[in-house]
């Protein structure tokens, strides 16, 4: 396997490990704001 | 590996006692923060929406690609001083800061991303390229950006 | 009254509009919300990225410090949309922002000279609009533009970079109307009532 072909397969990886990092790290984000809210709403 | 001896280090240093004691130097500063913020948000939407055949199609990817690197270059490095700076002047308090820490590993990702994988994979001729590769690398790029300059504002409200 | 004349009766007029937009609730809601107000703050700087990005782009091309072998009018006419579509997001979140704290922000020294900036680079723009439509033809695939072009560039870059370091400080209370400064600076916020912002 070349160099390229590689690359390809690692930025696929890559690609698909930045979606599942970014919905996990944006949706812990999200579940704070909804608990600080909740709180603060009681 | 614990890191705080660095920040305890930038905390008592030279640059945090501008810093700390010159409001004016800081927000020049922070203007040069935000200006390469823009410069480098600016070529990465380019570059990649080039690449998702959004914007400036009728540009070869290959040509976008290269005069948006040296500039996303040279903003990183901008970038990178000036937070250093802005760094120090509350450098114990980001210490205890996730959003900070959320940034910074972001940063380094995206740093190694776009130097180890984007750019050496970029420098084929794209149409050789697997189209899914090109759009799994514009997707990944915009996301690692966005969330590191987001993660940022945020710092300041945490 | 710091000032007389005509300067003073606008000041009046400014901070009358400024407590009857206070006087709505939803601007109270909005500057004392958890996140409402950061929110709306982040999506204004981190638009940044797309307004200024794309402008420092068009520029660059301009300065023939990029994009030098594509022809400056493409770089321009493909970049105007994306750069309009970031540019009225900015207006829009940043009316709201005005409007969450609009008493504080109209006697702001910064606000103030970010407006002045505003209009500045947005002549400047319509100028280099047309100086573009003008010429371009002759010098449309050339690296490097006519000085007028060029001036122009540098002139949009400048008044941006102080668009957003005034954007920046008005969140400074350095020269607010309450502290002491020399008159020049009362004049120039435009402080009418000092304690206004503190209420």
């Amino acid at each position: 396997m070349n160099k390229k072909n590689v690359l390809e397969k690692l930025s696929l990886a890559f690609g698909a490990a930045v979606v599942i990092g970014a919905i996990w790290f944006w949706s812990l984000q999200v579940m704070e704001v909804i608990e600080i809210l909740r709180l603060a709403a009681e | 590996m614990d890191l705080l001896f660095l920040f305890e280090w930038l905390d008592t240093s030279f640059l945090a006692t501008m810093s700390k004691a010159y409001g004016g130097v800081f927000a020049v500063v922070q203007m040069f923060h935000l200006l390469s913020m823009s410069m480098l948000g600016g070529m990465v939407i380019l570059s990649d929406l080039r690449l998702l055949g959004v914007l400036m199609k009728d540009v070869p990817s290959e040509v976008v690609v290269e005069n948006t690197n040296k500039w996303f270059g040279v903003a990183l490095v901008v970038l990178i001083i000036s937070g250093i700076f802005m760094s120090s002047a509350v450098a114990l308090k980001l210490y205890y800061n996730e959003m900070y820490w959320a940034k910074m590993i972001t940063l380094l990702i995206g740093i190694v991303f776009f130097y180890a994988i984007r750019k050496p994979l970029l420098k084929h001729d794209h149409s050789t390229i697997n189209p899914w590769a090109l759009r799994s690398l514009a997707v990944s790029s915009l996301i690692i950006w966005f969330t590191v300059a987001a993660s940022g504002r945020w710092i300041g409200f945490s | 009254m710091l000032t007389g004349g005509s300067s003073a009766i606008l000041n009046e007029l400014l901070l009358d509009l400024a407590r009857y937009l206070d006087s709505f609730e939803w601007s109270t809601a909005l500057h004392e919300s958890y996140y409402m107000y950061p929110w709306i703050e982040t999506t204004h700087v981190l638009t940044l990225m797309v307004f200024l990005g794309m402008l420092c782009i068009i520029d660059l091309r301009m300065l023939s410090l990029a994009f030098k072998d594509t022809p400056a009018s493409v770089i321009a006419e493909r970049l105007d949309k994306p750069m309009m579509i970031g540019f009225a997001v900015m207006v829009i979140t940043g009316f709201i922002l005005y409007f969450a704290i609009p008493v504080r922000t109209t006697q702001s020294i910064w606000f103030r000279i970010k407006v002045v900036l505003l209009i500045a680079a947005g002549i400047n723009a319509l100028l280099f609009r047309n100086r573009m439509r003008e010429s371009v033809h002759t010098w449309d695939t050339a690296a490097r533009a006519p000085k007028r072009i060029r001036v122009g560039a540098m002139l949009s870059l400048g008044f941006w970079a102080g668009v957003v370091v005034t954007g920046r400080t008005i969140a400074y209370d350095w020269y607010d109307c309450h502290k002491e400064l020399p008159n020049f600076m009362y004049w120039a916020a435009g402080c009418v009532d000092e304690l206004a912002a503190l209420q």
